[in-house]
């Protein structure tokens, strides 16, 4: 028998005959075609012929988007830059206080300092229900306890509370009543862009903290809109810092002077 | 016809009718069973039907369509390769164990299983269709002479000790 013979023989023993076949093989063909027939868009995307158009549309719509918020930022920071800006200083007003002569005394080399006086705030000051205040307001002075020592001196973190229902400007002004040195001001360098008050009068030299310039100044001038007010209600408050230089007694006198108030202090660092 | 003109069912008729049957028979002789053949010949016909737009030269149609039944019957035993144990030849059984070996149709369905794809296709093609070496070839893809040595190499990995009594014209 030749392989020709035993391949039929052996096939067709799995090959029985299938007479339907090409019937049930036809309606299946054609019942698929019917099918696409009256679906003519199945498998094809309706969008193919606008993908281009869909994708320009997109990359228009992120850099829209993009764009506004890269503007709206913009507007935002100048708007709030705008509305938390700070109330200028009435320059007049500041020269008439700074023409007020400081009435502090001096005190002998080895006399005790003259501390106070000194009144406990109310809670709703900002300062905590237990701290203690210099002075008699609407102005007062609390220190940190923040310390800050450098070549030239000694530099206290300190706050000033001023009463909710003053708005005026205020200018402080402090000697250290046996040395009679001035008491500079400065910002606060971790503050960055935040000046709740301003140094001003005499820039009497600089310094370093936290690796940032300070600017040492004579005067202070605080103004109420411009100091921190926490959400809470407590009182404006601003954070400063204030030094005096090496071999100063620590015993500071200050005057704070307003339109319509002098206020006088003793505190002893 | 082409792919734009409508299609109806005596197209269908005209056309493919006359490849199912030799499809079938193809299919049968790939995959030994007559089940998986049908499927696949409906796969194929339908692929073909779709298909026949691309097809430029009328003339080839059987190579063609036969081409795409060869080639389903491929996709099918991969499919049940994945999804089924193979059955193995049993250790000592040979369809070269001994020349004087009654070969029986099993025993050749097995050793014709034996052979790598493209192998079995042209065996089957040539010596179960009776296709000639020209029309193989187009079906399976290749030269005359491709095709007419892979035919002896398959008859011989097939029946080592058989001589070859068709001259492969």
């Amino acid at each position: 028998m030749s392989l020709r013979a035993e391949m039929h023989a052996a096939i067709d023993e799995v090959a029985p005959p299938a007479p339907t076949l090409a019937s049930r093989v036809e309606a299946f063909v054609l019942a698929d075609e019917m099918d696409r027939s009256a679906r003519p868009y199945r498998g094809r995307p309706v969008a193919m012929p606008f993908r281009g158009m869909v994708a320009v549309l997109a990359a228009a719509l992120v850099v829209v988007l993009m764009a506004g918020f890269v503007l709206s930022g913009r507007i935002w920071r100048d708007w709030n830059n705008w509305a938390n800006r700070p109330t200028p200083i009435n320059h007049t007003l500041l020269k008439q206080l700074e023409a007020r002569p400081l009435s502090l005394p001096i005190i002998a080399t080895g006399a005790g300092c003259p501390l106070g006086p000194l009144v406990q705030t109310p809670h709703s000051s900002g300062m905590g229900p237990l701290s203690y205040g210099d002075g008699l307001g609407p102005v007062y002075s609390e220190g940190s306890g923040q310390r800050y020592v450098t070549s030239w001196g000694t530099y206290i973190l300190t706050s000033y509370v001023v009463v909710p229902n003053y708005s005026g400007l205020i200018l402080i002004r402090a000697r250290d009543l046996q040395t009679n040195q001035v008491l500079v001001f400065a910002d606060y360098p971790l503050f960055d862009n935040f000046h709740p008050g301003m140094p001003t009068g005499e820039m009497v030299g600089t310094d370093q903290l936290f690796d940032r310039p300070v600017q040492r100044y004579t005067e202070l001038a605080i103004q109420p809109q411009n100091m921190f007010r926490d959400p809470a209600g407590w009182w404006p408050t601003a954070m400063m810092l204030q030094g005096f230089p090496t071999g100063a007694s620590g015993c500071i006198g200050f005057q704070v002077d307003g339109a319509d108030f002098t206020e006088q202090f003793v505190v002893s660092y | 016809m082409s792919a734009t003109q409508p299609r109806s069912e005596q197209a269908f008729v005209d056309l493919f009718a006359p490849l199912v049957e030799p499809g079938y028979r193809l299919a049968c002789a790939m995959l030994h069973d007559p089940q998986a053949a049908e499927d696949a010949v409906q796969e194929a016909s339908l692929i073909a039907w779709r298909k026949l737009g691309r097809l430029h030269d009328r003339s080839r149609l059987r190579a063609w369509y036969l081409g795409i039944v060869a080639n389903e019957c491929r996709n099918a035993r991969r499919r049940r390769w994945a999804t089924s144990v193979i059955s193995q030849l049993p250790a000592g059984l040979s369809v070269i164990s001994s020349e004087e070996r009654i070969v029986t149709g099993t025993d050749l369905r097995r050793a014709l299983r034996q052979l790598p794809h493209d192998d079995r296709l042209v065996v089957v093609l040539y010596f179960y269709l009776d296709m000639p070496l020209t029309e193989v070839a187009a079906v399976a893809g290749g030269t005359v002479g491709a095709v007419r040595a892979r035919l002896y190499r398959a008859v011989r990995r097939l029946r080592p000790d058989l001589v070859i009594e068709e001259s492969l014209e």
